[in-house]
C-alpha cells in the first residue's frame, strides 16, 4: 500500500488513503481482505435487521407466526391494538416514564451541582460508589421494595414512576455531574457577580450551558421506564394502571401467541422513542458548544 | 465613588500562602495595575476585592464600609474575566442584560444603557449573535460592554487582553485608555504584561510571590525601583545586574564593579544609613549603556556576543570577562559577534541594591530633570 502511494504526489492530509489508489493498484490480497470484511459486516447487518424486519412484516400479516415471512396484508392487528385499553396502557407508560425522568433528572441536577461545585467531603469514593449503585440487578430489590410499597399502601402508577426515577438516577448522576463538571466556574462567578443567587445561576446559567448532559440524562432514564417490565408487573396492583410491556405479556396467552397483535403494538409502543431521539438530538450533539464562553 | 482600601489581607490555601500581608489604597477614579509574574497572588487579591474568595485575615473596605461579609453581588462591581465568561446560550444582547434582568431593573432604563454601552463598544450588529458567533475582538467588547452596562462603583479586570492577539491587543489597550477617560470608574487591572502597564496605570502595584513591592506610577517604578525584584521585572529587556561594591569617600559614593571603580553623582545619598563599604548587585538598564567600536582607554571593555537586530535599536550581549551585559545601540549600528566595543555608563542610571535583601540602597529622590540636563557622562577610570 505504502509503495504505490509513494509513486503519487504527497497525499493532501484531508483526503482519505483509499481514494488514492486507484481500484487496479489494490493487490488481490487486499481485494480478498475486503471482501471477508464487508461480508462479515453484510452477515451482522442482516442478523440485526432480521427482527426489525420480522417485526413490520407480522405486524400486517393475518397469518402471523414466529417466523419471518411475506405478509398477508391485514390492518387488523393495528385494530386490535388501538382499543382503548392498549391506548390507556400506553398512556399509562407515558405518564409512567414522564415521572421517572422528572425525578431522576432533577434529583440528578441538584445533585449534580453540588458534586461538581462543592467541596463535598469523599466525593470521588461517593461517585465510584454511585457508579457500583447503577450495577445492582433490579431483581435482588424488587421483594423487598414490594413489601415497603405494600405496606405503605403505595402499589400504584405514581409511586413506581418514582421507584424508576431512583432506579435511573445513579447514572443520570454521573452524567450530568460530568457535564456540570465541563461548564466553566467563571460564567457562575460572572453570574454571582450580577447579585444572581445560587438556584438563578442554576437555572439561567449551569443548566442551559450543561443541556447536553442534561438531555442524555432525560434520555435515559425515560427509556429506561418507558421499557421497564418487572417493576410495573410486580408495583402495580390496579389493572387501569397497567403499562405497555404489561399489555404486551398479557398477548402471550397460554394456548396461543399472538404474534401479529405484539408486532403490531411493539410498533406503536416504539414510535415515542424515537420521536424523542429525534425531538433531543440536536442539542443532545452538542448544540450549545462551549465556544465563546471561554477562549475560542 | 469607589475608594478601596485593602488592609493587613492575608490569604492561605491551606498551608500556602498566596497573599501576605496586602496594604493597599486606590482613590475614586483611579486606574490600577496589579502586576506581577503569573502565580504571584494578584489575580487572589482581584477576587478577593471582587468578592470570590475571602481574605483569611485582613480587612477590605470600599468607599469605607468593610465589604469582607457583602457577598460579591452588593459590591456594586462589575468584572471582566480573563476567559471573558460570556453565556454561550444567550445572544449579545441577553448577555448584556443579564445583570439588569436577574435585579429586575426598570426595563426602559436597562435599554437606555445598553444603547448607550452598544453605541459605544460599535456592538450594534453584533447584538443578535451568539458568542460562538463572535471574534476574539468582539467577545472581548461584549464582556467589557456587559461590566459597563452596571455603571459599578469599581471595576475589576484580571488579565482582559491576554488571549487577543498582538495587534488587537494594543488597539484594545488603547481603547481602555479611552473608556476610562470616558466613564472614570476606579478600574483594578491585573496583568503579567508590563507594556499595559505602564501604558494605561495611572498606578502600578507589583506583586511578587504573594507580597507587594512597590506601587507608583509607571515612571516611579521604573526609574526609581525599590528593591531588585521590581528593578528586574519592569523594563524589557530587562536590568543588567552585577555583584559589586558600594563605598563612600571625601568626594560621595562610589561603587566598583567590572574591575573598575565609578565615582557615583553627588545627588546621590543613601535611603538609610549602611555600614559602608558592602557588597551590593549593581544595576544598569541596556538603554544607559553607550556602546563604542573598538577598545578605548579608560573605559570598560567587551566583546559582542550576540546581536539581537529589531529594527529601529539593536539589542546587544556584550562580554566583559565574568560578566555580560545586554546593551541597546541604535537600530543601524554595524556591530558583528566577536567585535571588541567600550562601554560607557550612564552613571546617573547606576543601581545599587543590597545583596542579602535586595533592597535599593540609593536615595533617589534629590534625582530632577535638571540632573539630566546637566549630568554628563562621567568617565570610568580603570582600578590601579
Amino acid at each position: 500500500m505504502t509503495e504505490s502511494i509513494a509513486a503519487y504526489p504527497p497525499p493532501a492530509a484531508v483526503q482519505p488513503v483509499a481514494e488514492l489508489v486507484p481500484e487496479e493498484t489494490r493487490s488481490a490480497a487486499e481485494r480478498r481482505e475486503m471482501l471477508i470484511v464487508n461480508g462479515l459486516l453484510g452477515l451482522l447487518g442482516i442478523l440485526f435487521l432480521a427482527p426489525m424486519l420480522w417485526i413490520f412484516f407480522a405486524s400486517v400479516d393475518s397469518d402471523a407466526s414466529y417466523a419471518l415471512s411475506w405478509p398477508h396484508f391485514t390492518l387488523s392487528h393495528f385494530r386490535e391494538v388501538t382499543r382503548g385499553d392498549f391506548l390507556l396502557s400506553l398512556v399509562n407508560t407515558l405518564l409512567l416514564s414522564v415521572i421517572a425522568s422528572a425525578v431522576s433528572t432533577i434529583a440528578a441536577i441538584l445533585g449534580g451541582y453540588a458534586l461538581s461545585r462543592r467541596r463535598v467531603p469523599l466525593s470521588d469514593e461517593l461517585m465510584v460508589a454511585i457508579l457500583f449503585l447503577t450495577g445492582i440487578p433490579l431483581a435482588i430489590m424488587i421483594v423487598p421494595v414490594f413489601q415497603i410499597y405494600a405496606q405503605y399502601n403505595l402499589l400504584n402508577l405514581w409511586a413506581t414512576g418514582v421507584f424508576l426515577g431512583v432506579c435511573s438516577l445513579p447514572f443520570a448522576l454521573w452524567l450530568i455531574k460530568t457535564g456540570m463538571d465541563a461548564v466553566p466556574k467563571e460564567l457562575e462567578e460572572a453570574a454571582r457577580i450580577e447579585q444572581a443567587n445560587i438556584l438563578q445561576i442554576i437555572l439561567h446559567v449551569t443548566v442551559p450551558v450543561a443541556l447536553p448532559s442534561i438531555f442524555a440524562a432525560i434520555i435515559y432514564s425515560f427509556i429506561n421506564a418507558w421499557g421497564a417490565f418487572l417493576p410495573p408487573l410486580v408495583l402495580i396492583s390496579d389493572q387501569a394502571q397497567i403499562t405497555g410491556p404489561i399489555k404486551i405479556y398479557g398477548l402471550i396467552g397460554n394456548s396461543d401467541i399472538r404474534y401479529g397483535d405484539i408486532a403490531a403494538f411493539s410498533l406503536i409502543y416504539s414510535l415515542p422513542v424515537v420521536v424523542l431521539y429525534i425531538l433531543m438530538s440536536r442539542p443532545f450533539s452538542g448544540g450549545f458548544s462551549m465556544g465563546g464562553a471561554v477562549k475560542g | 465613588m469607589g475608594a478601596v482600601s485593602i488592609e493587613q489581607v492575608w490569604k492561605r490555601f491551606g498551608p500556602h500562602v498566596a497573599v501576605s500581608d496586602l496594604n493597599l489604597s486606590i482613590t475614586d477614579g483611579e486606574f490600577l495595575v496589579l502586576l506581577g509574574p503569573s502565580g504571584c497572588g494578584k489575580t487572589t487579591s482581584l477576587r478577593m476585592l471582587a468578592g470570590l474568595e475571602r481574605p483569611s485575615t485582613g480587612v477590605i473596605k470600599i468607599d469605607d464600609l468593610v465589604v469582607n461579609d457583602v457577598p460579591a453581588g452588593k459590591r456594586d462591581i462589575a468584572m471582566v474575566f480573563q476567559s471573558y465568561a460570556l453565556y454561550p446560550h444567550m445572544t449579545v444582547r441577553r448577555n448584556l442584560t443579564f445583570g439588569p434582568r436577574i435585579r429586575r431593573e426598570n426595563k426602559a432604563a436597562t435599554e437606555r444603557a445598553l444603547n448607550e454601552v452598544v453605541n459605544v463598544l460599535g456592538l450594534e450588529a453584533l447584538l443578535e449573535r451568539r458568542p460562538s458567533q463572535l471574534s476574539g475582538g468582539q467577545r472581548q467588547r461584549v464582556a467589557l460592554g456587559r461590566a459597563l452596562l452596571r455603571r459599578p462603583k469599581l471595576f475589576l479586570m484580571d488579565e482582559p487582553l491576554s488571549n487577543l492577539d498582538a495587534a488587537l491587543r494594543g488597539q484594545v489597550r488603547a481603547e481602555l485608555v479611552r473608556l476610562h477617560r470616558q466613564f472614570p470608574i476606579t478600574t483594578v487591572y491585573v496583568t503579567h504584561d508590563q507594556v499595559e502597564a505602564m501604558t494605561m496605570a495611572d498606578k502600578i502595584a507589583i506583586m511578587f510571590h504573594g507580597r507587594l513591592q512597590q506601587t507608583g506610577t509607571a515612571q516611579q517604578v521604573f526609574d526609581d525601583p525599590d528593591n531588585l525584584v521590581v528593578a528586574t521585572f519592569v523594563g524589557s529587556p530587562p536590568m543588567n545586574t552585577m555583584p559589586g561594591t558600594l563605598s563612600a569617600d571625601g568626594n560621595g559614593l562610589s561603587v566598583a564593579c567590572l574591575g573598575t571603580t565609578i565615582p557615583l553623582p553627588g545627588w546621590m545619598g543613601l535611603r538609610k544609613p549602611a555600614p559602608l563599604p558592602q557588597p551590593i548587585s549593581v544595576g544598569i538598564r541596556p538603554t544607559d549603556i553607550e556602546v563604542a567600536a573598538g577598545p578605548s582607554e579608560g573605559l570598560i571593555s567587551g566583546r559582542v556576543d550576540v546581536v539581537e537586530p529589531m529594527g529601529a535599536e539593536t539589542f546587544l550581549t556584550i562580554d566583559c570577562g565574568p560578566q555580560s551585559l545586554m546593551c541597546r545601540a541604535p537600530g543601524r549600528v554595524r556591530m558583528r559577534a566577536g567585535e571588541n566595543v567600550s562601554l560607557t555608563l550612564d552613571t546617573n542610571h547606576l543601581y545599587a541594591f543590597d545583596s542579602k535583601t535586595g533592597d535599593a540602597l540609593i536615595d533617589r529622590s534629590r534625582w530632577s530633570d535638571g540632573d539630566v540636563q546637566r549630568a554628563h557622562r562621567l568617565e570610568v577610570t580603570h582600578h590601579a
